[in-house]
């Protein structure tokens, strides 16, 4: 039980398996930010660490997939505060008012920055989630 | 191959480490987000972009012209905007003309109406955290919640009905918000949102604008000053009639008619009477002791007066500040009437008005609403326009119960109290049980030293809302006089004039007396003896109608000579020193014939009208001192002062700063010596200029007596006579104002001393405008108040004027229609107000703009 999850250290794989192209990437990243704003939309504020989880898993194929989810993450909930800016609504005055109510300095740019935050940490803590209990490699005796 | 296995083990332990604090931190981040902690809100739900705190932009766009469903409604109602945002509202009966008035009160104020119930109904602590747990205690002692229940019992006809109409259009704005989710942002950082609201929720508002105006520590503060300063002194300094001259608008002959008589628990806010039907405990409770100790009864103020010091600023009443002048026929370019009003009242973002027109079949009003309350406050409709301004009449009262268990002594016998009980949930912490006791006089608000009861008007059932329609609809004097018959509280005048030209004023309200020889300026016995045996009748409350001099100024000062035949308060409890009401009378009548134009200019008008009277005795005191060359420069300054608290006036401030001086120099080594213990209640203790019998003292003895044994000190060593006093303090002020702002006397203008400011009702850092730079004080008719960064002043000004039949009516106030700190309609009135500018009312009827809501069922 004691090895339970624990796999047998093995040749690694080389670097250039399992790498997607470019266009792969920005496929990837276009797709989650994409998730990321529509379930943004309909309340699902915790989609950011689902992803996260995802990206830890998919970390051990892709090494590159959390620092893409998070980014990710930070572009998804980005996109409805631009949509709210485009659409003519004052996105900086309320960003404003609600640092000014959440007793923070009264800057837009406090709740920006809050809530992208928001996003990036909730994409790697759901990483950091997958990576810690996946099965890990043992080290070489 | 030891080392080996520990290299393996210190990864595996890594690994089970490294598992545990992702799962820990996950967890508590994920649970932070979703469920808060503390005080702290779901920031998850709170900061999701889509639907969180962001969506309360919705909010602060434009107002467009659309169409939008109100349940409530049985026909379609039209609602239009001017590009400022005044409200012009017209509907085809009164129902749904209420029922529009709550759904657009609700639209631009729903976070400003949630506050202010929860303050009145001790509901804070669960929006706002432990901080605000003292003021729901007091809140649920005091009783408006119980007294708005009892007013809901009795409410009948056409204010019930509208009471039910206003509440049923509020709740289909929260409906319509609810269903979008686009919540004001108060709401979703706390994830506390607003429950229905009910007519009892408007008549609480009612009774918080009752508490704001006159619930007062006055008999408190008096026990304490007497038992530091002593006896006498306290009834010199602090006497029921001021030293100073003063200007009632009421000068007789008075009515001396029987009191009307009043249940013995009128004021007590007991659920359903039920003090008054409360049987008698066994009889042989044994005698009462003293239930007027001195010292008991110092303590029990003491104590309440520390609870009050910890209640947000503004709960209770401090500053006396409004105006409403009238003024006809030969007075009056054209002959006419005119009217002018401008309450003093804290001035907040958003305002406690909102500008509207109201229009149905016959009811037809314009002016200023409160969010909350269905109908307009101040304004006009076609025949009449009225304003008000507070009374002042001292009408809360203390009583120092004897109580022994759960039962007091009143009337010859121990009596059971009620107890009412109530818990308090607070976010962020457990949930409070507090116990309320109520004796026949009113609930106990303090246990310490001496169970205090309190008896006051805002806990006498008044019928404000049906009185308010009455006034609405009045066309002339006998119905407007008419209407205010069930007025109770607060006692206010209510400045009236009339298409017709004439003028008026009456003060209805609640004006408690008792039996002869009590002394209602201090805590009473509770046994019974010092009880209220009536109020002043209708008939005999101050009135005036059609005053020989064709004027009428009410500022807050005492209404009546001292030949009126009832007690109403003393100088400290709680009259203004007459200062404005002496000032706008002579101004008036100076400006005769007076126009729109000229009340406009006496509502900015920032003369002090002390300076006035007191600079020349200060100036001729100066004459004969040996002064400094910076301080001859200050007396150059202050010869060619006009008197104006201007901006940019340097004397203004040496002035204000003298007068501090001054009265420190006179009264504060009495206070050091008795040991007042002023920071139990800084408004009501501390010695400075907010003190009014302080100031009346002052320019009294000033003026006719500079020989005052005051000037003495309580050592024998002070500096004797006023002359000398005041020598010291100048010299004082220049050495203060020199160390503070250095440089030439002349740049030492007001503006760098003295700034308005208008705090959000949240008091959020950022949502507030100013301060900035601002002329006034306390004194002058534009009155600014609460220090010297005042935050509170005129809330609102309004003229009308009624020309050979024709009605123009103006005003503004200092704020903006919308509560959204993001809608351009936020604070876009502000600079008008502070410009001294006017814009028209809206005109019942007619569009107020281009704007319009199309409102259907």
């Amino acid at each position: 039980m004691a090895d339970q999850g624990v796999v047998s250290a093995e040749p690694r794989p080389s670097p250039a398996r399992g790498v997607p192209r470019p266009l792969g990437w920005a496929a990837a990243f276009v797709v989650l930010a994409a998730i990321v704003a529509a379930t943004a939309w309909a309340g699902a504020w915790f989609v950011p660490f689902i992803v996260g989880v995802a990206a830890g898993v998919a970390s051990l194929r892709w090494r590159r997939m959390v620092v893409l989810a998070v980014f990710a993450c930070v572009a998804g909930w980005a996109v409805p505060l631009w949509v709210l800016a485009l659409r003519g609504l004052p996105a900086g005055a309320t960003a404003r008012a609600i640092a000014s109510l959440a007793g923070l300095p009264p800057y837009a740019t406090v709740t920006i920055v809050a809530t992208l935050l928001l996003a990036a940490l909730q994409a790697l803590a759901g990483a950091w989630l997958t990576r810690a209990l996946l099965p890990q490699r043992r080290p070489a005796p | 191959m030891w080392f080996r296995d520990r290299r393996v083990g210190r990864w595996r332990l890594r690994s089970v480490l490294n598992a545990a604090a992702a799962v820990v931190v996950s967890a508590a981040l994920l649970g932070v987000l979703g469920f808060g902690y503390g005080t702290i809100p779901a920031l998850g739900p709170v900061l999701d972009p889509g639907r969180g705190a962001w969506t309360s932009a919705s909010g602060g766009q434009p107002a467009s012209s659309q169409t939008l469903r109100v349940p409530g409604l049985t026909a379609p109602v039209s609602v239009s905007f001017s590009s400022q945002g005044l409200a012009s509202i017209d509907a085809a009966n009164t129902h749904d003309l209420f029922v529009a008035l709550g759904y657009v009160h609700a639209k631009f104020r729903l976070s400003e109406m949630d506050l202010e119930r929860r303050l009145g109904e001790g509901r804070l602590a669960q929006l706002a955290g432990p901080s605000d747990l003292s003021s729901d205690e007091f809140e649920l002692r005091l009783g408006l919640l119980r007294t708005a229940q009892n007013e809901w019992a009795r409410t009948s006809g056409q204010a019930r009905a509208a009471l039910l109409a206003y509440a049923q259009g509020v709740n289909d704005d929260i409906a319509a918000v609810r269903a979008a989710g686009d919540w004001p942002a108060v709401f979703t950082l706390t994830g506390t949102y607003p429950a229905p609201w009910t007519p009892v929720d408007s008549l609480v508002i009612q009774g918080v604008l009752t508490q704001e105006l006159d619930y007062t520590t006055g008999p408190l503060d008096k026990a304490v000053l007497a038992r530091t300063l002593g006896a006498a002194n306290t009834a010199d300094w602090f006497p029921v009639l001021a030293k100073n001259a003063q200007t009632p608008y009421d000068p007789g002959p008075y009515v001396k008619a029987p009191l009307t008589p009043v249940a013995p628990d009128a004021a007590s806010s007991a659920p359903g009477g039920s003090v008054a039907t409360t049987a008698q405990v066994s009889g042989g409770g044994g005698t009462p002791g003293r239930s007027d100790d001195e010292k008991a009864v110092a303590a029990a103020a003491a104590s309440l007066l520390d609870q009050l010091s910890q209640l947000p600023a503004n709960q209770i009443h401090q500053y006396p500040d409004s105006n409403a002048w009238a003024a006809n026929g030969p007075a009056v370019s054209g002959g006419g009437a005119l009217l002018g009003g401008d309450p003093h009242l804290p001035q907040t973002e958003p305002s406690v008005w909102y500008e509207v027109a109201l229009s149905a079949p016959g009811y037809q009003v314009s002016g200023v609403s409160v969010p909350g309350l269905p109908g307009i406050l101040l304004g006009h409709n076609a025949n009449i326009a009225w304003s008000l301004t507070d009374t002042q009449n001292a009408a809360t009262r203390y009583y120092a119960e004897r109580v022994r268990g759960d039962s007091y002594y009143w009337d010859g016998a121990w009596r059971p109290m009620t107890v009412v009980h109530y818990t308090i949930p607070v976010r962020g912490g457990a949930t409070v049980n507090l116990a309320v006791d109520i004796t026949v006089h009113g609930p106990i608000m303090t246990q310490v030293g001496q169970r205090m009861a309190v008896d006051w008007m805002g806990n006498v059932p008044s019928d404000d809302v049906a009185a308010l329609f009455g006034i609405n609809d009045a066309t002339d004097f006998a119905q407007f006089r008419a209407a205010l018959t069930g007025w109770r509280a607060p006692t206010q005048n209510f400045v009236y004039a009339d298409k017709a030209g004439n003028i008026g004023v009456i003060a209805p309200g609640y004006y408690p007396q008792v039996t002869a020889g009590c002394q209602p300026w201090l805590p009473m016995p509770g046994t019974g003896a010092c009880d209220v045996t009536g109020v002043i009748p209708f008939q005999a409350v101050p009135q005036v109608y059609d005053p020989p001099s064709h004027l009428i100024v009410t500022a807050n000062q005492r209404p009546v000579t001292a030949a009126y035949p009832y007690y109403i308060g003393t100088s400290d409890d709680f009259y203004d020193p007459g200062y404005r009401a002496a000032y706008a009378y002579t101004y008036l009548a100076s400006h005769e014939p007076l126009s729109a134009a000229s009340v406009a200019a006496l509502q900015n008008n920032v003369t002090d009208s002390l300076a006035s009277r007191v600079l020349p005795s200060l100036l001729t005191a100066l004459g004969t001192a040996s002064l400094s060359s910076s301080e001859r420069t200050v007396v150059s300054l202050l010869s060619s002062w006009n008197y104006a608290m201007d901006a940019g006036s340097a004397a203004a401030t040496v002035w204000w700063t003298f007068w501090d001086d001054y009265l420190t120099a006179v009264f504060e080594p009495w206070w050091k010596a008795g040991k007042v213990p002023v920071g139990r209640d800084v408004i009501g203790l501390a010695v400075g200029p907010g003190q009014a019998p302080l100031d009346e003292d002052l320019e009294a003895w000033t003026l006719n007596d500079p020989s005052n044994a005051a000037f003495r000190g309580p050592s024998g060593r002070g500096p004797g006579s006023a002359p000398a006093a005041m020598v010291a303090a100048f010299r004082q002020a220049v050495t203060h104002l020199s160390a503070k702002f250095g440089g030439s006397p002349s740049t030492w203008t007001w503006g760098r001393e003295h700034s308005r400011s208008f705090p959000s009702v949240e008091d959020a850092t950022g949502l507030g405008y100013g301060p900035r730079a601002a002329g006034g004080d306390p004194f002058a008719e534009d009155a600014a108040d609460g220090g010297l960064t005042a935050t509170t002043g005129p809330s609102w000004r309004m003229i009308v004027s009624f020309d050979a039949g024709a009605l123009s009516a103006v005003g503004v106030y200092p704020g903006g229609q919308s509560e959204n700190p993001a809608s351009p309609w936020y604070t876009n009135l502000v600079p008008l107000w502070w410009d001294g500018q006017y814009l028209p009312l809206p005109v019942p009827g007619a569009p107020a703009g281009s704007v319009r809501w199309s409102l259907n069922g």
